[in-house]
């Protein structure tokens, strides 16, 4: 890289952010975009919540589900696991004993 | 029909006369002069003594005291039988029948008083003697030629009264004439019906004769208000002048409608129907139905569908004619246009629904809900078909236009509390818009959440009360045909949703940080996506000078706080830096995106760069550098262009290899605030 005559540092800052616009996406560090149980996405709400809203025309209710990965490393939609472990606390696609190891919101 | 004068009271007064004193009997000479008496009371002779008749009376009591009841009546009947022969009275009015019934009742009422000691258990024919007034009238009623003869001055005399009483013009007698007529010929009638069968032909004919003219007489507006004035007259005629009974009204007032209604639904099938119907006629029920029950029959319903589109589409081009789409200069202009066009659409539906749901009464609503499926059929229509409305703007699309009005809708109320907002209009247009076929449901959405994307991602908020009204009317309104899903337009409200929550981090992360201002959007990635494009990958390696890595750096710690499962992909070409440039002694705010900030930034912090050197320190692409030095130092002079021996060069718009560009010490103006906008670089053709 060729040197670059720089400015004397001395003098008072030169550079002053007033205000800062940006934009960002975020997305859940998860293995697999989908829930394995319900087969949406898992950024998107359970097909349960989604049809409750639906039918209920309740649009709050779609952003009270969160997903929730076991110590497994599988994520599913909290609602989805939590049923499905009503009948077997096991992980649904490695049948290894399921533990609760995060919650994504 | 006359009412019979009680035995005793007759009986109590021939005995207070003492009429039965003398009882000497001579039996031809007696019978000769009841005879005589009879006649005389047939023939209405004047000559005749009261004396006479109390005689005759006398006469027939003591024959009857001796048994010889059947003898008297036997006698009687013959004279009765003569005069009957002879009987031939003039009938050329319906008072002329009123005179023969009530002559012939009171002469019958004065035999049948001469006749009282007349023993009815012993004979039979005493019974008839009684009953031959009556008889005779039935027979002479029932008469071919008297028939027709009636039935002939009956619907004359009809006919000028119910002219009359049109004209108001009607004499009280003359009604009770027609009354009588109509009271005694059901009575005297061998088919009682018959009488009414003929009133109701009778109407019919007046009716067909009176539809004539009218049809002549009226337009098809009056031709509305006319039939109302007459349905109301006719009725009041049958009801209240006639006094006829009901199921005779209903028949009458049936001919009615199928004369003036129903034989002429084609002028009843114009733009009249849905127009100049006034509240009145939509009201007015004939027998127990609507007017419309009438006209929206089998036969009609395809041709008036079709009439009522023709109608809706003819008041639409006559109202988009007033709306000047040729001469739009200026975005203002274009607003005000689209905002007309879609004025008069959601008018003309919105209307036309009214007129449907609340004005048009029809049995059942029946022909409500057909007509609301041909004006669903027509905004269809208009809302599927390019090209044929020459609206001159959003590709002669009504559907684009519809969604391009929404976003000038929504814009429009950015300030403005929703309960201030007139919603209605929103709903008419997502009605409208849900008769999108599938494909243009789709162009629909994407082109809804484009435009929700640049309202939310815009610098001036957006409402977001609005905006999530008009999704949850979406959702309640739309995708109700076809079977079609309502993901998308969920998808659209999680999207807000999410805005929301990432403003509110941004809220509390401004609240933390001194000096900057922050403005920062963490929005989801599944529901953005359409954020993610080309220039994501160009600027994925750029090097981030300091202070700017340091306001990305704070911001992820902080929101790791809160959201520690969630990663973070910067999108830096929707950034933009405001920051303080210090020169001439005066502070500028330079407001740049972020590409901008970082070449400007290299630029103060060093006397002179070049785009190779700004390749080096950013790790930019070639054209975006040179693409922003040529707006810094053209378009906004705020850096100066220098050739590669570092004095100013003559190139005004090329770059060459070599060149330096170093911070304009002159540079000067009037504002503090600057914003810069880069400008695209494009090579003419036939350029080296």
């Amino acid at each position: 890289m060729s040197s670059v005559p720089q400015l004397d540092t001395s003098e008072q800052p030169r550079f002053k952010i007033k205000k800062w616009t940006a934009v960002g996406l975020w997305s859940w560090d998860l293995d697999s975009a989908d829930c394995a149980i319900c087969k949406s996405n898992l950024m998107e709400p359970c097909v349960d919540c989604q049809n409750d809203a639906q039918n209920t025309q309740q649009h709050d209710k779609k952003f009270e589900c969160i997903t929730a990965t076991g110590d497994c490393g599988h994520s599913f939609h909290l609602h989805c696991i939590n049923k499905w472990l009503s009948k077997r606390n096991v992980c649904p696609l490695d049948s290894q004993p399921w533990e609760f190891k995060k919650y994504n919101k | 029909m006359s009412p019979q004068i009680s035995k005793t009271k007759l009986t109590m007064m021939v005995d207070f006369l003492a009429l039965k004193k003398t009882t000497e009997v001579n039996e031809t000479e007696d019978i000769k002069f009841i005879q005589q008496i009879v006649k005389s009371i047939l023939l209405d002779d004047n000559n005749t003594y009261r004396y006479d008749y109390q005689n005759a009376y006398n006469k027939v009591y003591n024959m009857c005291l001796i048994g010889l009841s059947e003898t008297v009546c036997a006698n009687i009947s013959c004279a009765l039988e003569e005069y009957f022969q002879a009987f031939n009275p003039s009938l050329s009015s319906l008072e002329d029948f009123y005179m023969i019934c009530t002559l012939l009742k009171s002469k019958f009422e004065r035999l049948n008083g001469l006749f009282l000691a007349l023993d009815e258990s012993k004979s039979n024919s005493v019974i008839k003697v009684k009953d031959q007034g009556l008889s005779f009238l039935r027979l002479f009623v029932n008469t071919t030629s008297t028939k027709n003869a009636l039935s002939r001055i009956f619907f004359d005399e009809l006919k000028q009264i119910h002219s009359k009483t049109q004209q108001e013009e009607c004499l009280s007698t003359e009604i009770v004439y027609l009354k009588f007529f109509l009271e005694n010929m059901e009575y005297l009638l061998e088919t009682p019906n018959l009488i009414y069968d003929q009133l109701i032909a009778n109407f019919k004919l007046l009716f067909e004769e009176e539809c004539l003219n009218a049809e002549r007489s009226c337009g098809l507006v009056l031709y509305y208000t006319h039939i109302l004035n007459l349905y109301q007259h006719e009725y009041q005629f049958l009801k209240n002048t006639l006094c006829l009974k009901d199921n005779y009204i209903e028949s009458i007032l049936e001919k009615f409608t199928d004369i003036f209604i129903v034989d002429k639904s084609d002028m009843m099938l114009s733009e009249a129907l849905f127009v100049s119907m006034t509240d009145e006629l939509l009201n007015t029920k004939i027998n127990n139905k609507y007017l419309i029950d009438y006209i929206y029959v089998d036969k009609n319903i395809a041709l008036i569908d079709n009439m009522y589109k023709m109608y809706l589409n003819q008041y639409l081009r006559s109202q988009l004619f007033q709306v000047d789409t040729k001469n739009i200069a200026n975005k203002r202009q274009y607003i005000v246009v689209i905002s007309q066009l879609t004025d008069v659409l959601l008018h003309l539906y919105r209307e036309s629904l009214d007129f449907l749901e609340n004005k048009l009464k029809s049995t059942d609503n029946y022909a409500n809900r057909c007509l609301k499926v041909a004006l669903s059929d027509i905004c269809s229509d208009l809302l599927n078909t390019d090209n044929i409305n020459h609206l001159n703007v959003e590709q002669n699309q009504w559907f684009m236009i519809i969604i391009k009005y929404m976003d000038i809708f929504i814009n429009a109320n950015r300030d403005t509390l929703i309960k201030n907002i007139n919603i209605e209009k929103m709903i008419s247009c997502v009605q409208l818009l849900d008769g999108l076929s599938v494909d243009r449901y789709e162009s629909f959405v994407h082109v809804y959440d484009t435009m929700l994307n640049k309202r939310l991602m815009s610098s001036q908020e957006t409402n977001i009360d609005v905006e999530m009204s008009i999704i949850q009317i979406m959702d309640t309104h739309m995708n109700s045909q076809y079977g079609k899903n309502k993901e998308d337009i969920t998808r659209m409200g999680l999207k807000i949703k999410d805005y929301l929550s990432s403003k509110k981090t941004n809220d509390k992360y401004s609240d933390s940080v001194m000096d900057t201002t922050t403005d920062v959007k963490i929005l989801n990635e599944f529901f953005w996506t359409a954020l993610v494009d080309n220039e994501n990958h160009k600027l994925s390696n750029i090097v981030i000078p300091e202070p700017l890595k340091k306001c990305i750096t704070n911001f992820e710690t902080f929101y790791n706080k809160s959201y520690s499962t969630r990663n973070i992909k910067w999108l830096y070409q929707y950034w933009m830096i405001d920051f303080d440039h210090f020169i001439n002694d005066k502070v500028y705010t330079l407001s740049m995106p972020f590409v901008s900030t970082i070449i400007f930034y290299h630029l103060m912090h060093n006397v002179y760069v070049s785009v190779k050197m700004l390749k080096q320190l950013t790790n930019l692409p070639t054209k975006q550098i040179v693409q922003n030095l040529i707006t810094f130092s053209i378009k906004y002079n705020l850096i100066t262009h220098l050739d590669s021996n570092k004095t100013l060069s003559s190139e005004k718009k090329a770059i060459n290899e070599g060149d330096y560009f170093t911070i304009n010490k002159d540079f000067i103006n009037d504002k503090d605030f600057i914003k810069v906008n880069v400008i695209s670089i494009t090579r003419k053709e036939g350029a080296k």
